[in-house]
């Protein structure tokens, strides 16, 4: 009997390796170039990826992936290896072989400048940020620590210099990129923690895994792993452990975390992240309502410049994502307001989310029979009395099932703020399947939460429009 | 001042009292053809008069012209001691006034739809005449009564006949005690039996107390309600009836 062809196999008889990483935020490690985007990636895990390809006398391909979903996607198998900045932790040989390392990198501790701290413990307390599922996350948590977790390199170091973090733990690569240059931030010179870049291989393939190992081995004998390393000016003292007999096994710090287990308290942090969820929703929607109702009499107006300001608004806040619009609004205008991520995921939803109520409202309002207005104006009603008395109970009862739809959709769309470091459900998930190392507990635990705060609002929704078509509506003659 | 040759002297009620309502070249275009080219006509205090004539013949644009619902293009309205002009609006307080002063009644009664038939009778005192709340309702509730609805003060509007409406919507106009109603075919909409006892009814609460303008097609119920009827074709006033 015949075994199916394992991944090396099939690597050799396609002629190519496709290889996995993440060019947001790239620079050095892969990424596009900047002088001709169309040529395809540059950077030294191209070399690299270019260098073990050979070696395996095949081409490389690059495959772009989420570099927080990495391992996710190699256990998929949308690529055949993971090798962008991938460290070696405990986690990760929990569900992947790695290879040997091809990089020592340090853990480097950034402050704000003028601040006096001079170690991690001189931050204990403190709001520290780092990549979601990387290294510095585990050492965060192994000290104690409940990190802030970033989607991208760039953000942790600006929020570092609006004082919306206190630390940022990250690879030296990255510090030495995007946070020592910048004025307003500090880097320590001690390496908090050292770590290595490993290629990670899905689990099960040991050929393919024995081969890599010997193709890293051979490109750091003959030298040409560090002039890779040097041509990126990436080669120092710290790379002298490759080439020392056995660089594995892992680095000294954190100690191996174990895999949690579904507890008590974690239940208890899906709780609390729900709760987060519903709270978010509710103050979004308590600032969407009264100014999507403003916008909607805006439009009404008679006044042409505010029914142009009015539509000018609805316009750029639907035609634009709410992603856009949250990066805008935290990232974006800090240097002139600097908002809390909280204020800013209820001011960015709530902003968005007005938009839809204003066509809502407006529809809703015009949907109102004239004959009510003409009644009221014939009794001597004033403008704001007719809207008071007359249209908004009206239109409200109208526009009500809708607007029960539109909070459903609000409270999954608040998932969307976990980038601005907001921990909401969602977000609980994502970090529950890391500790947990599976998404399925997680995810159930999590679709689960948000389908009891949804469909009992669904079915009011219902409800509400069944009341409505049953009667208490003049009906235009 | 009224120079057109067929400019007839306002037509002034027997009684030779001060007249409620003065319309003198009355003129409304719309969409470049008049739809009243020159009405003059004279309603006395306490007077029923019906304007009748065929459907689109401008009767009930004459009749929104009488409370400033409609604006006109030429003429003179003085009713109830206001004087309308063509593209004045009045300041919001005698607009106000006026509006308290003369009712109106619609063909499709308008009720508020969310409001019980006690509030759409007590909301417009309470907001616009400035009584207290008990007050209002107070007032909403006698009059309620007086139309013979005392059993269906908690109902909302399409819980009641079509005939019910029409009650609640007249009790609502009188509620701002207004010295001036204007009703607008308000019985079309009726069977005959229920019509008659809505006639019934408002010649009750109205006779001699109140200055009434029915528009309606209905020759019997012109006769039945008015003291004077008055035909309008083309928009003029061609005849008068006894």
């Amino acid at each position: 009997m015949e075994a199916a062809p394992d991944l090396l196999t099939k690597i050799r008889e396609r002629g190519e390796l496709v290889w996995g990483g993440d060019i947001q935020g790239g620079e050095p490690y892969v990424f596009e170039d900047p002088k001709d985007p169309k040529r395809g990636v540059i950077g030294f895990e191209t070399e690299i990826a270019a260098g073990l390809a050979a070696r395996l006398g095949v081409r490389a391909r690059f495959f772009q992936a989420d570099w927080s979903t990495l391992v996710p996607s190699l256990e998929r198998g949308d690529f055949d290896v993971a090798l962008n900045g991938l460290e070696d932790t405990p986690s990760r040989r929990d569900r992947i072989l790695v290879s040997v390392p091809y990089f020592v990198f340090g853990e480097t501790l950034a402050v704000r400048a003028g601040s006096t701290a001079g170690s991690l413990d001189d931050l204990s307390g403190g709001r520290i940020g780092t990549l979601n599922q990387s290294y510095g996350y585990d050492v965060l948590k192994a000290r104690g620590f409940e990190p802030a977790l970033y989607e991208g390199v760039f953000e942790p170091y600006s929020d570092l210099g609006l004082g919306r973090a206190d630390g940022v733990l990250l690879d030296h690569i990255i510090a030495d990129r995007y946070g020592c240059p910048r004025k307003d931030v500090r880097c320590l010179p001690a390496d908090v923690a050292r770590g290595v870049y490993v290629v990670g291989i899905p689990r099960g393939e040991a050929s393919l895994k024995t081969t890599i190992d010997a193709a890293l081995e051979d490109m750091i004998a003959k030298g040409e792993l560090r002039a890779i390393l040097e041509r990126w000016r990436l080669w120092d003292d710290r790379q002298i452990e490759l080439s020392k007999p056995r660089p594995s096994p892992p680095p000294s710090v954190p100690a191996p975390a174990e895999p949690a287990a579904w507890t008590m308290a974690q239940a208890e942090l899906f709780f609390r992240g729900a709760l987060t969820t519903l709270g978010l929703s509710i103050a979004a929607f308590a600032l969407a309502l009264p100014i999507g109702l403003g916008l909607a009499l805006a439009r009404l107006e008679r006044s042409r410049g505010l029914r142009l300001l009015a539509t000018a608004y609805i316009e750029a806040f639907r035609g634009t994502p709410l992603l856009l619009q949250l990066y805008v609004l935290y990232f974006g205008l800090a240097p002139i307001v600097k908002l809390g991520p909280v204020t800013a995921a209820i001011l960015g939803l709530g902003l968005n989310y007005a938009a839809y109520e204003a066509e809502l409202h407006r529809g809703a309002i015009l949907a109102v029979p004239p004959g009510q207005t003409e009644a009221a104006r014939s009794l001597g009603l004033s403008r704001l009395q007719t809207l008071r008395h007359v249209l908004l109970p009206q239109s409200f009862r109208i526009a009500l099932p809708a607007m029960t739809n539109d909070f459903v959709a609000l409270l999954k769309d608040s998932s969307l703020v976990s980038v601005l470091t907001v921990v909401e459900l969602t977000k609980r998930m994502t970090i529950a399947a890391i500790d947990l190392r599976s998404w399925i507990g997680p995810g159930l635990a999590c679709a689960l939460l948000y389908f009891s705060m949804s469909y009992p609002l669904a079915r009011l929704a219902q409800r509400l429009e069944r009341t409505l078509h049953r009667g208490g509506h003049e009906h235009p003659a | 001042m009224n120079t057109l040759p067929d400019a007839k002297p306002a037509p002034v009620a027997g009684n030779g009292a001060t007249p409620a309502i003065a319309v003198s070249g009355l003129r409304k275009n719309r969409g470049g053809a008049a739809v009243l080219a020159d009405v003059t006509l004279s309603v006395a205090e306490g007077e029923a008069v019906a304007l009748v004539g065929a459907s689109g013949c401008g009767k009930t644009t004459l009749l929104r012209c009488l409370n400033g619902l409609e604006s006109f293009d030429g003429g003179v309205v003085d009713v109830a001691g206001f004087r309308l002009e063509p593209w004045k609006v009045p300041p919001r307080k005698d607009l106000v006034r006026l509006r308290t002063t003369v009712g109106f009644v619609f063909q499709e009664h308008h009720l508020f739809a969310h409001l019980s038939a006690l509030d759409n009778v007590a909301l417009a005192p309470r907001l616009v005449k400035g009584l207290r709340k008990d007050e209002a309702l107070e007032r909403a509730r006698r009059l309620l009564e007086r139309v013979g609805l005392g059993e269906r003060l908690a109902a909302h509007p399409h819980e009641l006949s079509g005939g019910q409406k029409q009650r609640v919507a007249v009790a609502r106009a009188l509620a701002q005690e207004p010295s001036v109603l204007l009703l607008d075919e308000p019985t079309s909409a009726l069977d005959p039996e229920t019509a008659e006892g809505v006639a019934q009814t408002i010649q009750d609460l109205t006779r001699g107390a109140v200055t009434v303008v029915l528009v309606t097609h209905q020759q019997d119920l012109a006769k039945r309600m008015a003291q004077r009827i008055l035909r309008l074709e083309n928009g003029r006033i061609v005849a008068r009836g006894d």
